[in-house]
């Protein structure tokens, strides 16, 4: 399944959760709904219409009694003006009549709408309650005959009965609405405890169910792109064999895929680099072999050459004519110049082939050792060497290295100036522009070899490193072409670099860079 | 029964037809008395030292007083030569002279370590041969005094 199709589904799954909470949130409070509805249209109206029935029925009760007593004042001859009174209290019971009868019905309307079960009760009321009228009625009726002081105390006895039955039945009645609103709100109690109970089932359930398809959502898409992150750091440390299994048909399945399309394609262009690094190191060893066993087979002949050529001139030149002996100076020229160009070479394959052992070098010592060497009285020449480093390098090729370039600053000198060599050292740290070699700190010494010779063209810069490459005659300034080389060489084994600058008449000015400490990895193959 | 110093006979082992050559011509040059002998390689070597085969004769190969010795020669080489001389009781006095093309560092640590007696580097020209015959004679026959030299085993 695609990966957005398992996020729709899993919010679809939630949304259809959360109606059906919704539903029976909506349920829950329709039931309460309905149970408060009931108490407020049905129970509350009844209990105001049980009320009224009381009042208008003690009403009648007390105004009969007022007049009952009125009644019996006027005849004992108490009261002058009775007639206003009485006729007061008359009103009275028949408004109160008038408002039981109406009270009486909209009980009854009630009990008939909602509580037909409790029928009997309005009769036993009515029954009650005709029982005051009728002897409310009794007593008005015995005015107008005329009526004894006697009946109207028997009519009083029988009122108080009558009050005390229909009172007792009002109380019932009362309880029983009373009990009756009491199942009610237990009814609402009940259908509220239902409602929160069902509310909480549903909502833990939608948690719960929510969880697992979040779970499952999050495995599905979790553990493929774990196994793709370790397959990808593998093959970042070089493990390009490496595959990733993920059989899901979703958009991380294709992206498995991919991955291992990529991986073995990168395994195929690795295996051809590796075997062309192999071809290309073998080559270069060929190389370098056949330059050691060439310039050393070269050299056997070219001693004999100068043996012999010697031997010739010393013994044989008197017996040659001018020219001849012309032609054997000639021949010991270019011997010699070809010996120059064969000890060049040895000194180049030397240099390359045999990587000595790194150690700690003093700079300053190899540089005095170098100048004892080269002998700068013999041309008047003056080297100034300011304090130099002590670096891990080959003492040999060190040696070499500032050897060629003081001799070359000493040999380009000119013709009528003697020669003034300086060396510099600064030190570099983290020198820009150049790929980390593993040399700890990224630590460099640039030092820089001046020279006040003849200098040369700004453009001839990076020329004069090349193999064989010179810029004047060898008639002019002897030499192989190769020295720079091997200086270049050397500096970039060490993972530095060699650079010139100059201009013609104004001397040249080679800045060589070297890392101040070696790691293992630090000496570049040779080659 | 002892010999007179000069004439103590040398033994070179060298293939290089002109080197032997330009040695007998620059003893002859240095007015040097001394008999020279040659091998060609480092079997020739050994049979010279041992007798054998053509060498039989001690008439015709008497026993060096000094051995000059070229390090690349065929069939058997110098290095195995000087191994195998300098491990014989009844050899390893012969004072052994490595003369060869080689400057190699390499080359001249390992043949002292072998037991060789000096390291020298052919001379480029015929003048400075000489020179080295001239002193080598005059250390080896003069200077230092050898132990016994005679044909006796």
């Amino acid at each position: 399944m695609r990966i957005r199709n398992k996020f729709l589904i899993n919010y679809i799954s939630v949304a259809v959760l959360i109606v059906v909470i919704a539903v029976w949130g909506v349920r829950a409070i329709n039931a309460i709904n309905n149970e408060f509805n009931g108490v407020t249209n049905d129970t509350l109206p009844l209990i105001k219409a049980v009320d009224d029935l009381r009042f208008a029925a003690l009403r009648i009760i007390t105004s009969t009694n007022e007049y009952g007593f009125k009644l019996a004042e006027r005849k004992a001859g108490k009261v002058i003006d009775g007639g206003d009174a009485l006729a007061f209290e008359e009103e009275l019971i028949v408004s109160s009549e008038k408002l039981y009868q109406k009270s009486f019905e909209k009980y009854e309307d009630i009990v008939k709408k909602f509580h037909k079960e409790d029928q009997y009760l309005v009769d036993v009321l009515r029954i009650a309650g005709q029982e005051i009228l009728k002897t409310s009625g009794e007593l008005i009726e015995h005015k107008k005959k005329g009526v004894s002081g006697q009946d109207i105390l028997k009519i009083k006895e029988t009122l108080q009965i009558d009050e005390i039955s229909f009172l007792d039945l009002v109380q019932d009645v009362l309880s029983h609405i009373e009990k009756d609103l009491e199942d009610q709100k237990k009814d609402v109690m009940h259908a509220m405890k239902n409602a929160v109970y069902t509310l909480i089932a549903v909502c833990v359930f939608t948690i719960i169910i929510s969880l697992i398809s979040i779970i499952l959502l999050t495995n599905s898409i979790y553990y493929p792109i774990k196994k793709l992150k370790d397959a990808t750091e593998e093959i970042g440390a070089g493990a390009l064999e490496k595959t990733v299994t993920i059989t899901s048909k979703d958009e991380i399945g294709e992206l498995a895929v991919s991955f291992n399309k990529m991986s073995g394609n990168l395994n195929i262009s690795r295996s051809g680099l590796i075997s062309t690094a192999i071809r290309l190191d073998q080559s270069n060893k060929e190389l370098e072999n056949f330059l050691k066993i060439s310039s050393h087979d070269l050299q056997e002949p070219l001693r004999k050459l100068i043996l012999f050529g010697g031997l010739l001139k010393d013994r044989y030149a008197e017996l040659l004519e001018d020219q001849g002996r012309d032609y054997i100076e000639r021949m010991q020229k270019a011997v010699q110049r070809m010996q120059e160009l064969i000890n060049d070479l040895v000194t180049y394959s030397q240099v390359t082939t045999n990587a000595g052992s790194i150690i700690p070098v003093d700079i300053t010592a190899i540089v005095h050792k170098v100048l004892a060497d080269l002998k700068v009285k013999e041309v008047n020449g003056r080297v100034e060497v300011s304090e130099l480093p002590t670096i891990d390098a080959d003492p040999l090729q060190m040696q070499h290295l500032f050897q060629g370039l003081i001799g070359n600053a000493l040999k380009f000198r000119k013709k009528d100036e003697p020669p003034f060599v300086k060396i510099n050292c600064t030190l570099i740290q983290n020198k820009a522009g150049k790929p980390d070699n593993g040399a700890p700190n990224n630590k460099f010494y640039q030092i820089t070899v001046e020279d006040n010779g003849i200098g040369f063209q700004e453009e001839y810069s990076e020329r004069i490193f090349d193999f064989f490459q010179r810029l004047h005659s060898s008639s002019e300034y002897g030499g192989a072409g190769i020295g720079l080389s091997i200086c270049r060489k050397i500096a970039e084994s060490h993972g530095g670099s060699i650079t010139a600058k100059g201009m013609p008449g104004q001397g040249a000015k080679f800045i060589v860079t070297l890392p101040a400490s070696q790691t293992e990895m630090g000496m570049t193959n040779w080659g | 029964m002892a010999i007179e110093r000069h004439e103590v006979p040398i033994l070179m082992a060298d293939d290089d037809e002109d080197d032997r050559l330009m040695a007998r011509e620059a003893l002859e040059e240095a007015h040097l008395s001394n008999n020279i002998y040659f091998v060609e390689n480092g079997e020739e070597l050994l049979d010279y030292l041992y007798h054998r085969g053509k060498y039989a004769n001690p008439a015709d190969s008497p026993n060096p007083g000094l051995i000059l010795l070229d390090l690349n020669m065929p069939k058997k080489d110098g290095r195995e030569a000087l191994k195998e001389i300098k491990a014989d009781q009844n050899l390893r006095h012969i004072p052994i002279v490595v003369l060869t093309t080689s400057k190699a560092e390499d080359d001249i640590f390992k043949t002292y370590r072998l037991g060789a007696n000096s390291f020298i580097t052919k001379p480029v020209s015929f003048e400075s041969l000489v020179d080295v015959m001239k002193t080598l004679a005059n250390y080896w026959f003069q200077i230092v005094k050898l132990p016994y030299c005679n044909n006796d085993k």
